[in-house]
């Protein structure tokens, strides 16, 4: 499964409280108020462990976090580091 | 449909079970227990011995508080868990103890939400007890400092002050972001302006933090006091939430009499999402303020921003901060009027 894919279907599974719907890639997850800061911990956990990366607290920023396709962002450029 | 009938039925009885975890907790807490576990394992017997707590019930409370990872069981001995010599012991640098307490407190305001809803009304008198100085209020505002000290703290790197002599911080608590702030601009003075028994927390956090010559205190009530006049910036952190709109517009107009021209107005708050139903924390945190203080809600961004413009407010700047951090702030500037 690709990094987006797998993002993506954790955030659905896990923050979405209407299973239906779907987030598209540059859907703001701030300003939906999907992922909130008592949230945020389990999509951080789950990319650590899912991609084999450390996201320091410094980076839990909206420029980092904001969208589906800015935590992609973040992703591979940990993983090519 | 993603979500299939056991994830639902699941998801159900965690909402129902919620309140059992969390009674563990304040139970475990308000008796001592995580204290007097400090220096080391310890039986149930000797737990109850030091928490003057009935044995057998007190062993009962530690399976359950090892079920849940705040202990570790060892054998007939329990101790504290990384969780809880990280966060539940008293004088640690991140202690949390004093937010669990406050939360601990308001479990009974809690178990009378349907009444709030169907009587329009808060269901304790929230202003009243922390002018009175209770100790649920001596919590929340150690809480609240204990929260600015740790994820509050990027606050100061998204407000430029330079420049700014004088700082406001009307409702200021235990004074946090003044200390805060005055630390990071070694010439600004600051005011924290809050209720009598409140004020007497900020001033023991002043003095522990050596800044008492640029960081002062004025007992005062931020509804029927005026704020002074002359200052750069006011700061109002997690202090609209406390009123109704109109009274929140007071509190607006009140600031713009206090700033210079020019001056700057930095409102701090768990912000609600434009559709009212997030974040999730801001939106529970809604109930507990609609419990506590008459008029007491979130406000959204959009909201805030709407009030600025009468209240004589231009060049709204919103500003996000780290996700780990419920806060948001909203920056304007006063327009002379």
């Amino acid at each position: 499964m690709d990094v987006e894919a797998s993002v993506r279907a954790f955030i659905e599974k896990t923050f979405l409280v209407d299973k239906d719907k779907t987030i598209s890639t540059d859907e703001s997850l701030l300003d939906s108020g999907l992922v909130d800061s008592t949230a945020v911990v389990e999509l951080l956990t789950f990319i650590e462990g899912e991609f084999g990366i450390q996201v320091e607290d410094e980076e839990v920023v909206p420029e980092n976090f904001e969208t589906i396709e800015a935590i992609v962002a973040l992703v591979d450029s940990k993983r090519h580091a | 449909m993603k979500g299939t009938e056991r994830e639902l039925r699941s998801q159900l009885m965690q909402m129902t079970l919620g309140y059992w975890r969390s009674q563990v907790l304040f139970a475990a807490s308000e008796i001592g227990v995580f204290g007097v576990l400090r220096d080391g394992s310890l039986s149930a017997r000797e737990v109850a011995e030091r928490c003057h707590s009935s044995p057998a019930h007190t062993a009962r409370l530690l399976d359950a508080c090892a079920a849940l990872g705040l202990l570790d069981k060892i054998g007939e001995g329990f101790q504290n868990a990384r969780l809880a010599t990280t966060f539940l012991l008293e004088g640690g640098p991140q202690y949390m103890g004093h937010w669990v307490n406050f939360m601990g407190s308001c479990y009974q305001p809690w178990g009378r939400l349907a009444k709030a809803i169907r009587t329009g009304k808060p269901v304790d008198d929230g202003r009243g007890q922390l002018g009175a100085g209770a100790l649920w209020g001596r919590h929340l505002i150690l809480a609240m400092h204990d929260y600015a000290m740790g994820p509050g703290k990027e606050m100061v790197n998204h407000v430029d002050l330079d420049g700014r002599a004088r700082l406001l911080d009307v409702g200021g608590g235990p004074g946090s972001y003044s200390i805060l702030l005055a630390q990071k601009h070694p010439t600004l003075k600051a005011v924290v302006l809050d209720l009598s028994p409140v004020v007497k927390i900020a001033q023991s956090l002043i003095s522990e933090s050596g800044l008492a010559h640029r960081v002062s205190v004025q007992e005062g009530d931020y509804l029927k006091d005026e704020f002074g006049t002359g200052y750069d910036v006011v700061l109002l952190s997690n202090v609209l939430q406390q009123e109704d709109p109109d009274a929140a517009r007071m509190l607006l107009a009140k600031a713009h009499r206090a700033l210079l021209d020019g001056g700057l107005l930095v409102i701090q708050a768990a912000f609600l999402t434009s559709e009212k139903t997030g974040p999730v924390w801001a939106v529970l945190q809604s109930l507990q303020l609609l419990l506590l203080y008459e008029g007491g809600r979130n406000y959204s961004i959009d909201e805030t921003l709407a009030m600025l413009p009468d209240a004589g407010f231009s060049n709204p700047e919103v500003k996000k901060m780290s996700f780990l951090n419920a806060e948001s702030l909203i920056l304007a500037t006063k327009t002379a009027r």
